[in-house]
């Protein structure tokens, strides 16, 4: 009788344990508490940190194309209002923002806190008759033009080789939305020779390295229309900026805003060493991010000023759950107590 | 380290005042405060501070200022049962040490202490006694924190929950003449433990604090 009650009290500790465990496994399984900053740089469909003067009118976008597939097959079209200074950045520029906007995850208990990495697949990014200019820039070789004509200007990017045939087409409504605007076009391949490994398939992620434009503007401008060509179902769309207030635009949320004291300067000054160039004390860093069907994409991006300049980060409390170590405590007791009595017998 | 420097401070005081109160002089008969052993209630008015003691705690909200009311029966000579609520509510900034964003009173806590307990007066019946308690503490506590929604539409989530736990109090209280009314000085250590939240998005909170309370007691 007694040998099966000390039965009965292990079985039940097993199923304290296994309780234990699962409990522990469903708050793992969050993977909501400690992001993984690799899915927050790579996840997002298109990226970009925009970094706004309003004295001058000029706007510094950056973006970080996400393509998958051979390099041969890469070609990209980016419109921008004024013809633009062209630059690569760094892909550490993102990781950067990334960390420096997560959310403030704080440990409430003696605990432990995780990351579910689930990677979704990235979609391939859109690439798009007067040259202005042609340079390589980083990996890229860029094709800044205008035209008039939406036709004839997806035929010449065709026959360039910056645009494939299959796509010819279906890029002309856009074209035209930007030639009505007299804006310009900046075509972009990947000029194989500046690859490191020259491999066919080099083009991973983490293999891109983000495009920086810089150009005058009246507005804040984000090129969102020409993506709807080449959009999937479901686009996350993420938006950092920087500017003499805190910005939106219609559907964002706004994930993080902060205006930076001299205090925060420095901290991002040791802490982040390539991004803190391209942030000014006294604006504001925000974290913007929606979520776009290709019907939404009609238009263009204006990002304008917040209804108040009010800072925000979000804070996520963690913490050993307290049944879970009451429930573990058992368990180990349900253990423990068998076995002492079984060696005093 | 903190708490145990916190405990030898707490029992350093209380052996202090138990001294204090043996070189008292003992009152006589005549000085004996009539309400020994009356059977009705007393009702008392709380003002109290709570200094929490877990770093992250300390750090964010400090301490909570809490109003409350207690309402005691003599269970027996000398000694008092008692029920109790308090409530307070503090603004913290969560982000008290994170350089790169200095941030604000992003976060907000509500309290709703209960308590059930004990205190003896441990000295002769006068207008002067000294008290000690305990008591068993529920805490309904809400917090409000940053946290984005599934659907992004509102900033601040509500998390609440129960913390249980036990307090010890030990302080001197002044007694009117014919005993009806009374002045207090409580402090008290607090162990509390629970959690806030629901399902997958809960998180423990720790409410062990040190307090201090004032108080002003009238018979019914």
């Amino acid at each position: 009788m007694k040998h099966r009650i000390t039965s009965y009290s292990r079985y039940l500790g097993y199923l304290v344990v296994a309780g234990f465990l699962m409990a522990t496994t469903c708050a793992l399984a969050d993977g909501g508490f400690l992001p993984y900053y690799g899915r927050v740089v790579w996840e997002p469909n298109q990226q970009a940190f925009i970094k706004y003067d309003e004295e001058s009118n000029t706007e510094e976008l950056i973006l970080l194309p996400t393509f998958h597939s051979n390099s041969e097959d890469f070609g990209w079209v980016v419109p921008v209002p004024s013809l633009p200074n062209i630059s690569v950045s760094e892909v550490r520029l993102f990781y950067e923002c990334a960390w420096l906007t997560a959310p403030l995850v704080k440990n409430r208990g003696n605990s432990y806190g995780c990351s579910a990495r689930t990677d979704k697949p990235v979609y391939p990014t859109s690439g798009g008759v007067d040259i202005h200019d042609e340079q390589i820039v980083g990996i890229y070789r860029t094709l800044t033009v205008s035209s008039t004509d939406s036709e004839a200007l997806s035929d010449s990017l065709t026959a360039w080789g910056f645009l494939h045939e299959e796509n010819s087409q279906t890029v002309q409504d856009a074209f035209e939305y930007y030639i009505e605007r007299s804006w310009y076009f900046v075509a972009m391949k990947i000029d194989t020779t500046q690859l490191r490994a020259p491999t066919p398939d080099i083009l991973r992620y983490g293999s891109l390295e983000p495009v920086q434009f810089n150009f005058t503007s009246e507005a804040i401008v984000y090129p969102l229309r020409i993506s709807a060509i080449s959009a999937p179902p479901q686009t996350e769309l993420l938006i950092y900026t920087c500017a003499n207030g805190r910005l939106t635009f219609p559907g964002a949320i706004t994930e993080y805003a902060n205006e930076l004291t001299s205090g925060e300067m420095g901290a991002i000054q040791s802490k982040y060493p390539v991004l803190a160039p391209h942030l000014h004390e006294g604006w504001f860093l925000t974290k913007l991010r929606r979520q776009l069907t290709p019907d939404e994409m009609t238009e263009d991006l204006l990002l304008i000023p917040a209804a108040s300049n009010d800072e925000y980060r979000e804070v996520r409390y963690t913490s050993l759950p307290f049944t879970d170590g009451v429930m573990l405590a058992l368990a180990g007791l349900l253990f423990i107590i068998p076995r002492i009595r079984k060696r005093r017998v | 380290m903190g708490v145990t420097v916190m405990v030898k401070s707490v029992t350093s005081a209380i052996l202090l005042f138990l001294s204090l109160c043996s070189i008292i002089p003992a009152s006589t008969v005549a000085d004996q405060v009539k309400d020994v052993g009356s059977p009705i209630p007393e009702l008392a008015f709380t003002i109290g501070w709570h200094q929490y003691l877990k770093t992250d705690m300390a750090d964010t909200y400090g301490g909570m200022l809490t109003y409350g009311a207690r309402l005691s029966w003599h269970a027996a000579k000398n000694s008092w049962f008692f029920l109790g609520a308090e409530y307070g509510q503090e603004s913290g900034n969560p982000y008290y040490d994170s350089p790169d964003f200095e941030g604000y009173d992003a976060v907000r806590l509500s309290a709703l202490p209960l308590q059930m307990g004990f205190r003896w007066n441990v000295n002769q019946p006068s207008q002067f006694r000294f008290y000690l308690g305990f008591a068993f503490q529920a805490v309904w506590t809400e917090e409000e924190v940053p946290v984005l929604s599934e659907t992004g539409l509102d900033s601040l989530q509500t998390f609440t929950g129960w913390n249980y736990g036990i307090q010890f109090l030990l302080g001197p209280e002044w007694r009117s003449h014919e005993g009806s009314r009374a002045f207090g000085l409580e402090i008290g250590y607090t162990i509390s433990n629970g959690e806030l939240g629901k399902g997958r998005q809960r998180y423990g909170m720790d409410l062990n604090s040190v307090n201090a309370r004032v108080y002003f007691a009238i018979k019914l």
